[in-house]
């Protein structure tokens, strides 16, 4: 069975029954709207609204969940290292990032965000984490046009006070 | 549904500006120096690293060490970031205590090794420091009975950790008898120390520690081969997986498997 999910800029997108389900935001909207697998006239007759996505951003969402749509479930645990270092960003995820730039990946982080794509989100929030890697502070307000309000005494007073231990 | 950042320009983007639960997630994903590279990117990153979590780290350690000419030195790491050479000068502890709040709201460790003697670290440093650190493994070192105090002290301090207790002395029976069950108990496992040297954990003793303790590492019990027999019994009454280490005499060992039959010949 297939779902129309419609963006932001009124295009419409139709998918599998199971990758609609991979977004926790599309799933409670089917359920709020008696949408189910086994009702083909209820997916028919409905197509679900979703006005904080473009049509550009939803075709890279879905393009990744067909991708993953065979994954197995993962359980994060609070006190495991997952989300920090361990949080593996697999080959075909980073050449799916790869290209983009950091405007874009926020775009599609955004997406992740409000359609609550779990393994999407954590794959965006790792490659931004391993862009901002051993970089300076100049360097990462650069790449992500943060305009610094620290002056350079302050700056020069905070390096004071942390140089010993920035080894 | 999450408030959606505005975009002012098709690929420039205020990180800063992105939905809160994302700045948390990246925030857990940073290194620590990475933590003190962004603080320095403008004000409102400098509160976002001092208000948020910074993840899950594999270790810590505040521990003596000793420097190159043999001194003993305070070491103060997070995984591979050291906390710098702390005395080198007067008050870098104290600039430890005020620079640690602004790097994390709270930090969790999957293994921390404290060694907390009132001499190398006193107990107020301890306790300040790791005052937002949430411990998986807690071991506590001690060499000394004021350590071994302190130890207590810091294990009353993380009561969802797992505690192992590294002793590198001998308490006297009172203290040691009076711990409550801990995870592991070690005493002198780690030293070099010979089986002809004169250190010997009594029978009596060892037998309260494994019915206390759930995982034992000791060296040398001068044990009968009937004490083995009853060692044996008791870690079989738990129902749990446990570990116990201890050397006991081949002597010890050969007649307790003569008393089943077993013997040089023995197939």
């Amino acid at each position: 069975p297939n779902v129309k999910l419609v963006t932001s800029d009124n295009e419409e997108f139709v998918v599998d029954f199971r990758i609609a389900k991979m977004s926790v935001t599309v799933s409670r909207l089917m359920e709020a709207m008696n949408m189910s697998e086994t009702d083909d006239a209820s997916l028919l007759s409905n197509s679900i609204p979703l006005p904080n996505v473009t049509k550009a951003v939803m075709a890279r969402v879905i393009e990744w969940c067909e991708k993953h749509k065979n994954d197995e479930p993962k359980e994060e645990k609070e006190n495991d290292k997952r989300g920090r270092t361990t949080h593996v960003v697999s080959d075909w995820d980073k050449e799916f990032l790869k290209n983009d730039e950091f405007g874009r990946l926020c775009q599609l982080m955004g997406a992740a965000n409000y359609l609550e794509i779990k393994g999407l989100f954590n794959d965006i929030s790792q490659t931004i984490a391993n862009m901002i890697h051993g970089k300076k502070s100049d360097e990462i307000a650069e790449m992500f046009n943060i305009h610094c309000d620290l002056t350079e005494a302050e700056k020069k007073e905070i390096r004071k006070k942390t140089a010993w231990c920035e080894d | 549904l999450s408030s959606f950042p505005i975009f002012t320009h098709q690929f420039t983007m205020d990180l800063l500006a992105l939905p809160d639960v994302f700045l948390r997630k990246l925030m857990r994903t940073m290194t620590m120096k990475d933590r003190m590279a962004a603080r320095l990117t403008c004000r409102a990153f400098e509160r976002l690293v001092a208000n948020s979590h910074a993840g899950c780290f594999e270790n810590a350690r505040i521990i003596p060490d000793f420097d190159r000419n043999n001194r003993k030195r305070k070491l103060i790491t997070i995984d591979d970031h050291s906390f710098g050479d702390i005395d080198s000068e007067e008050g870098r502890s104290e600039q430890i205590l005020q620079v640690a709040p602004l790097l994390f709201s709270r930090i969790s460790i999957q293994s921390a090794v404290i060694e907390c003697d009132g001499d190398v670290f006193c107990l107020d440093f301890v306790r300040s420091f790791t005052k937002k650190f949430i411990i998986q493994e807690l071991i506590l070192v001690s060499r000394t009975k004021k350590g071994f105090e302190n130890s207590l002290l810091l294990m009353n301090d993380f009561p969802k950790s797992k505690c192992t207790f590294d002793l590198l002395f001998l308490p006297e029976d009172e203290a040691l008898l009076a711990l409550p069950p801990i995870s592991t108990i070690s005493i002198w496992a780690r030293s070099e120390m010979r089986l002809d040297e004169p250190w010997q954990l009594y029978t009596s003793l060892f037998f309260k520690l494994i019915e206390t303790h759930r995982n034992i590492y000791v060296k040398h019990v001068p044990i009968t081969s009937d004490e083995l027999e009853k060692t044996i019994e008791i870690i079989d009454k738990s129902a749990r997986k446990r570990s116990v280490h201890f050397l006991a005499s081949s002597f010890t060992i050969i007649r307790w498997l003569r008393k089943y039959g077993m013997s040089e010949e023995s197939q």
